[in-house]
């Protein structure tokens, strides 16, 4: 593939990128073995690259280091006899290591050789300690140079015959220090290397766009849209975002098709009647055009879209996790087709180097941002570097002064700095949050994909409003509803437990509107509204069209009462797996409280004490106003018996109010019927028109537009997930046996026509022991938006499907919940998989898991108590691996 | 540019240089009429020339076998349009008369199947059923584009079918715009940024969505095939339309 320019110096065109480590069919994502490349870190071995001059080579570390590379030298000499050698003394931000064979690793700072590393003490070990640690900083082994013959072999066999090598290189590239017989000098010896090492700086100095790993396992491989339609659901999965503002992928050309679209969450309007987020101005545009054809990659590892095109042009661009509002973008091109154009569209205020903009909400809130960009040359290369910053407030328009101010902030970094904050930040993120797959690297790589969005979608810091489609499109405005809740806040309790916080602060701050919209429907307690969005007031629409285009109502927001219940779920279930039970005796404690009230004057009790609740749509919303829905009405009395013991437990309760919901508690009809051994999702639902789902069409189908309100709303045809949703939310409200029962009933009533209710399903189905059947749900969550199974994808994705997805996987092929002793963990693997490793944060512990068909491996950095098997059977963890085998699909005795 | 209005001196010649008309003013065309002449009679072009005189419309009365006549002329380079009468009675038994459909379904032309109940007729609102295939959008989006520059409003309509219902649904207030949106975007015509949407029997929400949304015209991709049932929509839109139906050939694939 040819590239443009190349510049002065060196070229790395001997260089050979070796092995694929490819577990999915992801396209041909290899770099080109002749193209120029920009490097994070570099491998040598000192006995084959010292020869090109300790000073020489020193100087060029030292360049290298300043500018973010991490460099490993390999030796069999001393350390001291290297370093005195050498006479490196990086001052960073990248690092310099000695690994030396037989002694370790040292690592030089300005000041002095610091001994770190013991335990590794032959070639391969030690490159496998520089691989470890590069990945820590979130560098994969594609974006590494290794130099030396003593290293080369751990690289792998050019021939792509079984290799001995070290999977942690197995994308490296290999310098080519020795030059090929007949070759000239040039080709190959010291001289090249310090060439290399040259072009390496080089490249940093003049702003070329560094590479991304093409390691097809984190990499969503995106080619150029064949059409408009095709670009905007390529935007959509191509969206970078960091938990403030989301921005999604479209192209950097002018004439591109497709629409920039950032957002900032939180900020809502109301320049249309939906209440929409308020779309910030753009910073990923330039003027002209960018490239032709070439593909893009969204790298999963760093959170970072790079492009390419068959004309030489590249791109890349992050949204700053560590920084949150901070943009950064570098565009490499021909200098005839790149001008770099303002820095914002619109620009309101511009200067050479940049400009200001800001956009107003109706709602009096706004959206600044301040940008500056770079144009610079490298031989026949033009490049163009650009900084934008972001600052949103609900309530007023930021100052310009302040986004400027973070932009000097980020200007002094630099783009490299920022750069290797973004890899390290997205590494440990992944740490806690890394799931592999063994045998399916297809759902291995679906719920990458999903953690992915989902990591980048929910702020860690603050209130955080995930809104249905996250910061990622148009489509549900940004509204909050109970995917937030229920489906996305279980992924990060168990995997960020500040953003979990994040969005029950989003909560709490709505209480007051919560508790005046309860009080203006003569209810007491706190009414949640069903879209909501920073007012807290409900932003859910009264009036919407049928399948013929007639009026009617909208009763979601009237009637999907659940949404109460949920929100206390998700502060318990915060709670349960974070350890900060603080929550719940401070802030959290009124979500808990103020829906139990609300439950309580909800109600309606029969002479003869049995409670109802009337009125009510559950999860299935084909049925409207239906009376006693079992969602409900469990979730309810799951609500009002938490919050008893929360309040006895805080040593506050009212005892007569207290003693009040437990007595509703056990009054709730619940629909259980003991002959079925199931529960009725609501009263008088057996009395409708049995309608087995796949008599009439394959689900997931639509049956509202297949059929029409009128005959769903009469039919056994469920929407979703809602007897059943109770199986995966509270299981334990509900009788024992039950589980296959209700699935085996509502099962062949569903038509799964959300888009939440595949993942739940699949976890259930596993939690039944069913995980085959659980498995082909589960893919079809996964390639919902991958796929653009909805056909509406292109307005944003679906982070509560991702959320589910996750959840499948953990609550239910893992079965994995948190309990008041410990850690439950029961896997029921799919036969297809080998094993799944997972790591999760489990009340302040590190937990990584591995868990197999035969046994399960534990691994934590602190004691934690380890719940096994369907039996529960206590283990206590000491920090070490613990490993117990499983027979039959039991813990042994 | 011309728009040839074929007339067979039925009751339908009227509304035909009407629609013709009407179509001429959007589209800036002259409109010239056709009669065919099977034989010697001389009674329908005299009527039909007071007609057409009446509305300073140029009438060529040509000889010959009627059909091959009227493909002759409309094959013309410069013919925008033809427009031909469904059927030459309102309670015509056939979808349309065999003149039209014979006609239609031999010219690359777009043609204008006007229905003989037509009053006076304005070109405001356009109907442009799509049923999200490319080569239906492909093969009505010039037409399309064309009137919708002249300031004729698109409606675009997708209906719903047991095969072509979503898999998924779920806010229906916010699905139906994020799907709509992400349908326009694929097959939509330039000039529309919303889409009217139903579920059922074709034809059925098609003539409901005509009175609903007060349309004038309606255009039909179809593949110029009415024999063994293909093509029932177009049947059972020529039979039943109360507005004129504008059939747009889809290009054969290359």
């Amino acid at each position: 593939m040819g590239r443009a320019g190349g510049g002065p110096g060196a070229t790395l065109s001997g260089l050979d990128a070796r092995g694929s480590g490819s577990h999915v069919d992801a396209g041909d994502t290899a770099p080109s073995t002749g193209a120029d490349r920009t490097f994070a870190a570099i491998l040598c071995a000192w006995e084959d690259v010292a020869i090109a001059g300790a000073s020489a080579l020193a100087d060029r570390i030292d360049a290298l280091c300043r500018a973010g590379v991490h460099v490993g030298i390999v030796s069999r000499s001393s350390a001291t006899a290297v370093d005195e050698s050498l006479r490196a003394r990086p001052s960073g931000p990248g690092t310099l290591h000695l690994l030396i064979v037989g002694a370790g690793v040292y690592r030089c700072t300005p000041d002095r050789l610091e001994h770190v590393g013991r335990d590794a003490t032959d070639v391969a070990g030690l490159a496998r300690w520089m691989t470890a640690l590069l990945e820590r900083l979130g560098i994969g082994s594609g974006l590494m140079l290794v130099a030396g013959a003593a290293l080369a072999p751990l690289v792998g066999r050019p021939d792509g015959a079984p290799r001995v090598a070290l999977p942690g290189l197995s994308r490296a590239v290999v310098a080519p220090l020795r030059a090929p017989r007949g070759a000239p000098a040039a080709s190959g010896g010291p001289s090249t290397l310090l060439g290399i090492l040259d072009d390496q700086v080089r490249r940093r100095a003049t702003g070329r766009v560094p590479d991304v790993d093409h390691d097809p396992a984190w990499l969503l491989v995106l080619p150029a849209p064949r059409d408009g339609a095709d670009a905007a659901v390529q935007e959509t999965l191509c969206t970078v975002a960091d938990g403030r503002f989301g921005t999604r992928g479209s192209l950097e050309d002018e004439d591109a098709c497709g629409t920039a679209h950032v957002v900032a969450e939180g900020v809502y309007t109301d320049d249309d009647d939906r209440q929409p987020l308020l779309t910030a101005p753009d910073w990923t545009a330039v003027d002209g055009r960018v490239g032709v054809g070439g593909r893009r990659l969204l790298d999963l590892r760093t959170g970072m879209l790079w492009r390419d095109s068959i004309d030489g042009a590249r791109t890349i661009r992050f949204a700053s996790c560590t920084r949150p509002g901070v943009m950064v973008m570098r565009v490499e091109a021909s200098p005839s087709q790149l001008t770099a154009g303002d820095a914002l569209q619109p620009c309101d205020s511009g200067r050479p180097d940049g400009c200001v903009s800001s956009r107003r909400s109706t709602r009096g809130g706004g959206i600044t941002a301040a940008a500056r960009q770079v144009r610079r040359f490298d031989g026949s290369t033009a490049t163009v570097e650009r900084l934008a910053c972001y600052v949103a407030d609900p309530e007023r328009i930021p100052p310009p002064d302040d986004a400027e101010r973070m932009l000097a902030t980020a200007t002094d970094l630099g783009f490299d700095a920022l750069l290797a904050e973004q890899r390290t930040h997205w590494a440990r993120r992944w740490a806690d949050a890394l799931v592999v797959i063994e045998g399916d690297a297809q759902a291995q790589y679906d719920v990458r994909f999903a953690l992915f969005h989902l990591l980048s979608t929910v702020a860690d810091t603050g209130e955080a409003a995930v809104g249905a489609r996250g910061l990622s499109g148009p489509a549900y405005a940004g509204h909050v509803f109970w995917d937030a809740d229920t489906f996305v806040l279980p992924v990060m309790a168990a995997t960020r437990p500040r953003a979990a916080l994040a969005m029950l602060r989003y909560r709490c701050a709505r209480l007051e509107a919560a508790r005046r919209r309860a009080r203006d429907q003569g209810f007491a307690g706190a009414l949640w509204p069903w879209e909501s969005t920073d007012d807290g007031e409900d932003a859910t629409p009264t009036v919407g069209r049928d399948r013929h285009g007639a009026l009617v109502p909208i009763r979601t927001g009237e009637a999907e009462h659940h949404i109460v219940a949920d929100v206390a779920w998700a502060a318990c279930h915060y709670a349960a797996w974070s350890g900060d039970h603080q929550f719940l005796r401070g802030a959290g404690l009124a979500l808990v409280l103020e829906g139990a009230r609300f439950w309580a004057s909800r109600v309606r009790e029969d002479p003869d004490g049995a409670a109802h609740i009337g009125a009510v749509i559950g999860p299935d919303e084909y049925h409207e106003l239906v009376d006693d829905n079992a969602f409900t009405n469990v979730m309810a009395r799951w609500n009002l018996r938490r919050a008893a013991d929360l309040a006895e437990r805080a040593g506050t309760a009212d005892t007569r109010e207290v003693g009040r919901w437990r007595a509703i508690a056990d009054a709730l009809v619940d629909g259980y019927d003991p002959r079925t051994g199931t529960y009725e999702q609501f009263a008088g639902f057996s009395d409708l028109t049995p309608l087995i789902i796949s008599d009439i069409a394959e689900p997931p189908v639509a049956a509202d537009l297949l059929l029409g309100r009128e005959v769903v709303n009469t039919s056994q045809v469920v929407k979703q997930a809602d007897v059943v949703m109770l199986h995966h939310l509270v299981p334990d409200e509900l009788e024992p046996g039950s589980l296959r029962a209700d699935l085996e009933r509502y099962a062949p009533l569903t038509a799964h026509g959300s888009s939440l209710s595949p993942a739940i399903h699949a976890a259930v189905w596993a939690r039944a022991g069913e995980p085959d059947r659980a498995l082909d749900l589960f893919r079809l969550a996964g390639r919902l938006d991958r796929d653009d199974v909805t056909g509406t994808t292109a307005g944003g994705l679906h982070v509560a499907t991702f959320g589910g997805l996750w959840q499948a996987l953990a609550h239910g092929f893992l079965g994995l919940r948190a309990l008041p002793n410990g850690l439950a963990i029961a896997p029921v693997l799919p036969a297809t998989w080998n094993a799944v490793r997972m790591n999760v944060r489990f009340r302040g512990a590190r937990v990584r898991l591995r868990a197999t068909h035969r046994d399960v491996r534990v691994t934590t950095d602190r004691p934690l108590t380890i719940l096994l098997g369907p039996e529960r059977r206590q283990v206590r963890t000491s920090g070490d691996d613990l490993v117990v085998t499983l027979d039959d699909g039991r813990m042994p005795a | 540019m011309r728009i040839i209005a074929a007339l067979d001196d039925s009751d339908a010649s009227d509304a035909v240089l009407q629609v013709a008309a009407a179509l001429a003013a959007r589209v800036d065309a002259d409109v010239v009429a056709l009669h065919a002449r099977e034989g010697a009679e001389t009674e329908a072009p005299a009527r039909l020339g007071r007609l057409t005189a009446a509305r300073r419309t140029p009438l060529e009365v040509a000889d010959g076998r009627v059909v091959p006549v009227i493909v002759d002329r409309l094959s013309a380079d410069d013919v925008a349009f033809g427009v031909v009468g469904s059927r030459g009675r309102p309670d015509g038994k056939l979808p349309a008369g065999h003149t039209a459909i014979a006609v239609a379904s031999a010219v690359r032309t777009p043609i204008v199947v006007t229905p003989p109940t037509v009053g006076a007729v304005g070109i405001r609102r356009l109907l442009v059923p799509l049923e999200g295939t490319h080569e239906g959008a492909a093969a009505v989006a010039e037409v399309v584009g064309r009137l919708a520059a002249a300031g004729v409003e698109v409606v675009p309509l997708h209906i719903f079918t047991p095969a072509t219902v979503p898999s998924f649904w779920d806010q229906p207030h916010h699905a139906a715009p994020a799907w709509s949106s992400g349908f326009l975007t694929r097959f939509g015509p330039a000039a529309a940024d919303t889409l009217c949407l139903r579920s059922g029997d074709v034809a059925d929400a098609m003539l409901e969505v005509i009175g609903s949304e007060a349309i004038d015209l309606v255009t039909l991709a179809w593949s110029q095939d009415l024999t063994g049932g293909h093509a029932p929509v177009v049947r059972a839109l020529l039979a039943r339309s109360p507005v004129p139906v504008l059939l747009v050939p889809v290009r054969a694939p290359e």
